[in-house]
């Protein structure tokens, strides 16, 4: 090495060795070294993405035949039609109205998402004919259905896109899908283990509105439940600490989250109420620094989803001058999605001990509330 | 031989690759590991939580298929006979 680097004139033997050296050394840092380097960074992260969407198909028709080992003695209809309806189920897709003209557009969406549901039931009755009569199990098929669709809307665009980088080798494309992958994980697992939870009908995290609800009603007396009002949707009302409360939760033990938007325009427009106060119960994704089952309480109306019912609940406590007051329990989206954890279970409890002191606190006997639970009531009841 | 070889230009290289290797290995199992990783296996025990609406009395069982938050059980309050109702249902789960 030293004899290589050494000096040496120009013209000898030694020169041009060192020449050619330093000019094989050349193509190898700066032509070699860097394809080699792009190409192992492109195996690598097509080997995770690739690697990524096996696992995803593998979650899919697992799911499916967890469904269909769950219907196996409940059913009577064909196994095998009714795999090959859920697989075009999942392939369903729902086209949003235009917005180059928002005038009416949240009720566009109202009545797209309400058409949505009902076909969905329907498509899952007419498939199993013999659930007609079990109305929760054809709800929680239904969310079973919604979750298989979710992760097969995944898979595609998720395909599509590294499909695309494999044709045109586009390394910046692949990187990043990767750099996604670990957020989508976290949603895929969520989801993936919602499926057999949903076929069960046990309350998921997002029931923590719907179970807070249940368990408050309990602290009431002359309970009175205002029925056949609004499609899938509890409305009741019952006497607490001297205020007339007005009690809304979506209608359980079936998975659905009601038409909320509905029932709160019935207090105010059927019923002709004047609440003094609203206050919505929901579960919220918590941040990372966060603890799951922490409580936080503000102001607004607190509701995920696309914002139509928000809209509409907003208007309706705009327009009579109510106040919203809001109780959000952190959740991560897996604890959102799956069994209830014992931790979620106990923050519950602590809610409905808030929910007492907000009601107390904010308005003076005689007063009239509404209190919602927002969420999916899948395993409760009311 | 064209260009001459001494201890430094054989060892070099030869310590380069056995890097380079070794850091390839570790990037590659380390990205499969988080791409296809299965949190590790835990013990789920799902239960339901039972009250007595006349006394209060708790008891707690392994969840069924068929139960839901607000079902009257058949198991009775062994204080004064009343239907126990499913008040909670919920998960545990610990690291096998």
């Amino acid at each position: 090495m030293a004899q290589v680097f050494q000096a040496t004139p120009l013209g000898s033997q030694n020169a041009q060795q060192y020449l050619l050296y330093n000019i094989i050394l050349l193509i190898l840092w700066f032509g070699v070294f860097p394809w080699f380097y792009e190409m192992f960074q492109l195996w690598r992260y097509q080997s995770q993405v690739s690697s990524f969407l096996n696992r995803l198909r593998f979650f899919m028709n697992n799911n499916i035949s967890q469904v269909m080992d769950f219907i196996a003695n409940k059913v009577s209809e064909d196994k095998h039609l009714i795999e090959g309806r859920i697989r075009d189920l999942m392939e369903m897709v729902i086209i949003e109205p235009t917005s180059i003209e928002p005038e009416g557009l949240v009720r566009k969406y109202k009545m797209l998402v309400s058409s949505y549901n009902d076909r969905l039931e329907r498509d899952v009755i007419r498939l199993m004919p013999s659930l007609g009569n079990n109305r929760p199990m054809v709800q929680n098929f239904t969310n079973v259905i919604d979750v298989l669709r979710e992760l097969n809307f995944i898979y595609k665009v998720i395909d599509h896109y590294y499909r695309l980088a494999m044709k045109y080798k586009s390394y910046y494309l692949l990187i990043q899908l990767a750099a996604i992958l670990p957020l989508l994980k976290e949603e895929i697992d969520a989801l993936n283990g919602s499926v057999p939870v949903f076929l069960k009908g046990q309350p998921i995290g997002d029931s923590a509105g719907p179970l807070t609800v249940f368990r408050f009603k309990n602290l009431c007396s002359d309970l009175n439940v205002i029925s056949n009002s609004v499609k899938d949707t509890y409305l009741a009302s019952c006497m607490f600490k001297d205020r007339k409360i007005y009690l809304v939760k979506a209608e359980g033990p079936g998975g659905t989250v009601g038409h909320l938007d509905d029932a709160i325009k019935y207090i105010y427009e059927g019923i002709n109420a004047r609440p003094r106060l609203m206050i919505t119960i929901d579960a919220a994704l918590k941040l990372e620094g966060e603890e799951s089952g922490s409580i936080a309480e503000g102001l607004g109306v607190a509701m995920g989803g696309i914002g139509v019912e928000k809209f509409n609940i907003e208007s309706v406590a705009t327009k009579y001058g109510t106040p919203i007051y809001a109780i959000l329990v952190k959740m991560s989206m897996p604890e959102a999605l799956n069994a209830m954890s014992k931790t979620i279970d106990e923050a519950v409890n602590k809610v409905v001990e808030r929910l007492s002191k907000v009601v107390e606190t904010y308005t003076e006997p005689g007063d009239e509330v509404v209190i919602v639970g927002v969420g999916n009531t899948i395993g409760v009841a009311q | 031989m064209l260009i001459s070889v001494d201890l430094y230009t054989t060892l070099i290289p030869v310590i380069v690759t056995v890097l380079t290797v070794a850091v390839l290995f570790y990037a590659v199992s380390r990205d499969l590991r988080n791409v296809l990783a299965v949190s590790g296996v835990r013990r789920i025990s799902e239960y339901v939580t039972l009250r007595c609406p006349t006394c209060g009395y708790v008891k707690v069982r392994e969840f069924k298929v068929g139960d839901y938050v607000g079902k009257v059980d058949d198991e009775k309050c062994p204080n004064d006979g009343s239907s126990l109702v499913i008040v909670g249902i919920g998960k545990e789960q610990a690291n096998a």
